[in-house]
């Protein structure tokens, strides 16, 4: 059983709640249950025989946004999500799953990706891009900016063509399977990600680039551990590495001012997960007439924006709730732009800073470069 | 008061708890009861630990206002349902076991922050608020409340208060019921009530020390008021190496009785300075190890420095410097976090208690000498250090520790309980008392009348006085149940 690799978390975090503080989901639940000790604590309940599973207890395990806040906080670095991830298989093999997630799982099935929606407008924009043979880069858009930011892979596009990138886009990309894999159903997700390496690896690309940072990660680090072979002959970048990249080597230069007074929102998994901290900090500082004010929690310790973990599907008022959270900070700051580098991020906080515009790195960037969206 | 309910009855006061908060708010979940059941106390976690089920709530409710709370406690006077204030649960004396079920109240979601006086500085707050989110909004405004448990990240403002709490930084800053101006408190019989706004008058007895180190037995705090200091200009760290405990000893008392005043000190003695110091550390030491903090104006620190240097090297300690005590405030919370936090199957406890420095040496040696000599067969080992200092005297944090205690659980209650006890006797026949900043809970209140005497006439007295129906939080601070 895939919690039983969990052993040592189960008991060290069953004990302790040091981390009360910075619980995503215990911070807008304020229910003790909620803390990754609670969780380890039912985890440890099951084992001994003091609980079954039941409604409430599969609940507790899918309320988790899988920030890894907890683990930042806790000096010797002890982690609740990933024993979450694998609770939630346990439960999913167990026919227990929330229906929440089972309506996830279903609109994978019916129409591959989380959203239930056949192709938008993008997917025809991208149809029409003019695409080398022998590309370079591909950028992979993810379904979240397929189907919700589109603005987002425009800009991807203009910075490409601005930098003069043999860039590609895939044509009916499949989903990255992180969303499926969270929710527990790590079979389906397997499958899934197998399609999309082996399309990913047809394109003859070396470097795929993305604006969101959860497809990034989840190509770098999640496909190994789920078992699925990666080329090490690809590099998966986020778009906040490439810019700073040709930032860095003179091929990207931008001139254009903007007038903004700036914060930042570190992405659980750009930053935590990934820890690319300074690389999008170094593309705001390149642009001209920018002025930055870092929230007063930052980078490791920057808050959850509260569509991690497929909460905002299963729990949708406790994403709300941590999103609130965040944009209280945010608001702190003074700033009129709220950037962040991560889709989710944004689907989450543009609705939580009243007076403050959000936009993506990306398009922030593309905006500076003053050509067209 | 020792009565469960009956199904039937479980359905009605759910129906009247819904009503009052409303059902997001009210939970009669087993996942939920077993959370609320097992705090930091070492009892209950060994409970789970053995496969035994710990005591629970019949409910577990999340009231957002006093009024909520007023209307709780009422409906629990009528049905005689015991009713557990919970903070923030990390309390080690079993304050918040739910011994005869009842009502756990889950306090966090009374936790807005009222006001910062910028002028006075005092910050108001709701009782169930973070204990870092507190200090967080106090450095905002360039001030601390000056308040830093272990626990300061996991408990809760009303956490501190109930038990008399106190932080690495008491010895300048004071304890909680230093700290605190004035409460709001929910009576057991509904009233809501606030004390006097000023903790130094002359207005008749203070009614806001009766209900700090209550620990949730006299009423509900929803509300304080606490002092707040300036952020100081300078924190500055020295640490120093005694040959013996008694040299540290008397350098912190000549320190205190000179009316220097550290923000920090803590004495290590011979055993914690190997145990804990070098593993932790990394410093390798032989003796009695000390680190004083100093903090405030630049020319306060270096003048209260320089005089504690003087007093320890005239002791004939050797001067580690500054980056050794640095290491130790930067790393200080590092033993609370598993794996260095005691952890079962082990069995500890920390037999903190306080007495004047006539006292202080003899006795330590009688609670090492207890631990160590009657309980030799377990292989039992006494730690301590010495970490809240007044003018008057010193308080000592130590603990029991045995490796392998008893596989039955009862028969390690019984050797934990046994233990305690003599811990606390020994505290108690050597000008010290039961407990310094823990609080009593259950693991202590069967001592409460030992340790009061004919006082403990008056103590009972006020508790019958306030909670004639005995509901709240029952079995706890020794109290007689009713």
């Amino acid at each position: 059983m895939g919690t039983n690799k969990f052993q040592e978390t189960i008991k060290a975090c069953s004990t302790c709640l040091m981390c009360r503080h910075a619980c995503t989901v215990g911070n807008v639940t304020l229910n003790d249950s909620n803390l990754p000790r609670g969780k380890a604590l039912l985890l440890l309940a099951l084992q001994k025989g003091l609980l079954d599973w039941d409604e409430r207890a599969v609940d507790v395990i899918y309320q988790c946004t899988n920030c890894h806040l907890c683990r930042e906080w806790c000096p010797p670095g002890w982690d609740i999500a990933p024993l979450m991830v694998a609770a939630r298989a346990e439960i999913v093999d167990a026919g227990l799953t929330p229906q929440s997630a089972l309506r996830i799982k279903q609109n994978f099935d019916n129409y591959g990706n989380p959203y239930g929606e056949s192709h938008t407008q993008l997917h025809e924009w991208i149809k029409e891009l003019s695409r080398p043979k022998d590309p370079e880069v591909l950028y992979f858009v993810g379904s979240t900016i397929l189907y919700r930011r589109s603005e987002i892979a425009k800009s991807a596009v203009t910075i490409f063509e601005h930098c003069g990138t043999r860039f590609t886009i895939l044509d009916d990309e499949p989903d990255c399977g992180e969303m499926l894999y969270v929710l527990g159903f790590q079979k389906e997700a397997r499958l899934l990600a197998q399609n999309t390496i082996d399309a990913i690896q047809s394109s003859g690309v070396s470097i795929v680039v993305s604006s969101d940072p959860n497809c990034i990660e989840t190509f770098r680090h999640g496909y190994r551990q789920w078992g699925i072979d990666v080329p090490d002959n690809i590099q998966f970048l986020h778009i906040s590495e490439f810019l700073a990249n040709a930032i860095d080597s003179g091929i990207l230069k931008i001139t254009h001012p903007l007038d903004h007074v700036v914060t930042y929102h570190d992405p659980c998994s750009l930053g935590r997960e990934m820890k690319i901290y300074d690389a999008p900090r170094e593309v705001l500082s390149s642009i001209p007439g920018l002025r930055m004010r870092e929230m007063r929690l930052n980078r490791e310790h920057s808050l959850c924006c509260g569509n991690g973990g497929g909460v905002p599907a299963t729990f949708p008022e406790i994403a709300n709730g941590a999103g609130e959270n965040a944009g209280t900070l945010i608001l702190e700051t003074g700033a009129d732009v709220l950037v962040t580098s991560c889709p989710s991020c944004q689907q989450s906080l543009r609705k939580h800073v009243p007076g403050m515009d959000v936009m993506d790195l990306t398009v922030l960037v593309a905006k500076a470069l003053a050509t067209r969206l | 008061m020792s009565h469960r309910l009956t199904s039937y009855q479980i359905d009605i006061v759910m129906s009247e708890l819904i009503d009052i908060v409303g059902q997001e708010d009210v939970s009669a979940a087993k996942v939920d009861q077993l959370t609320y059941a097992v705090d930091h106390y070492w009892v209950p976690e060994m409970w789970v630990d053995r496969g035994l089920e710990p005591i629970l709530p019949d409910f577990v409710v999340h009231p957002e206002t006093p009024e909520e709370v007023s209307r709780i406690l009422q409906l629990a006077n009528t049905y005689r349902i015991p009713v557990i204030p919970w903070g923030g649960g990390s309390g080690s004396q079993g304050g918040t076991l739910p011994l005869f079920g009842g009502i756990t109240l889950d306090l966090k979601k009374l936790n807005k922050l009222i006001d910062i006086d910028e002028k006075s500085y005092t910050i108001t707050a709701q009782s169930g608020i973070n204990g870092q989110h507190l200090e967080w909004a106090a450095n905002q405004k360039g001030m601390t409340v000056g308040h830093y448990p272990a626990s300061q990240r996991a408990s809760t403002l009303g956490g501190w208060l109930a038990p008399r709490g106190s932080g690495t930084l008491s010895t300048k800053y004071g304890k909680a019921e230093d700290i605190v101006m004035s409460l709001q408190v929910v009576l057991p019989t509904g009233e809501i009530i606030r004390t006097l706004p000023t903790p130094n008058h002359a207005t008749g007895p203070s009614l806001l020390q009766l209900f700090v180190g209550s620990e949730g037995t006299l009423g509900v705090i929803t509300e304080a008021t606490m002092r707040a200091d300036p952020l100081p200009e300078e924190r500055r760290f020295r640490s120093f190496l005694f040959s013996s405990l008694s040299e540290g000893l008397e350098a912190g008392r000549r320190i205190m009785t000179a009316r220097i005043r550290p923000m920090v000190m803590r004495l290590y003695d011979e055993v914690s300075t190997v145990k804990q110091v070098e593993r932790v550390l990394g410093i390798k030491a032989q003796g009695s190890y000390m680190v004083v903090g100093f903090d405030g104006f630049n020319e306060f620190v270096d003048l209260e420095e320089s005089k504690v240097i003087d007093i320890c090297s005239a002791l004939g300690a050797n001067d580690l410097g500054s980056e050794a005590g640095w290491k130790w405030w930067n790393h200080r919370y590092d033993f609370y976090y598993p794996p260095r936090l005691k952890s079962l199957p082990r069995m500890f406890g920390t037999t903190d208690t306080v007495c004047t420095y006539s006292n202080i040496e003899k006795l330590y040696q009688a609670k090492k000498e207890v631990i160590e000599n009657k309980y030799r067969e377990w292989n039992a080992y006494y730690l301590a250090h010495f970490s809240h200092w007044y003018p008057w005297g010193v308080m000592v944090y130590d603990q029991f520790v045995i490796d392998q205690p008893p596989e039955n659980a009862h028969q390690a209650l019984l050797l934990h309980n046994q233990i305690w006890a003599d811990a606390a006797r020994a505290s108690m026949a050597n000008g010290g008392v039961l407990n310094e900043h823990h609080g009593i809970g259950v693991k202590l209140g069967w001592l409460m009348k030992e340790q009061y005497g004919p006082a403990w006439k008056a103590m009972q007295a006020i508790k019958d006085a306030l909670d004639p129906n005995g509901i709240m939080n029952p079995g706890k601070l020794g109290f007689a149940l009713r």
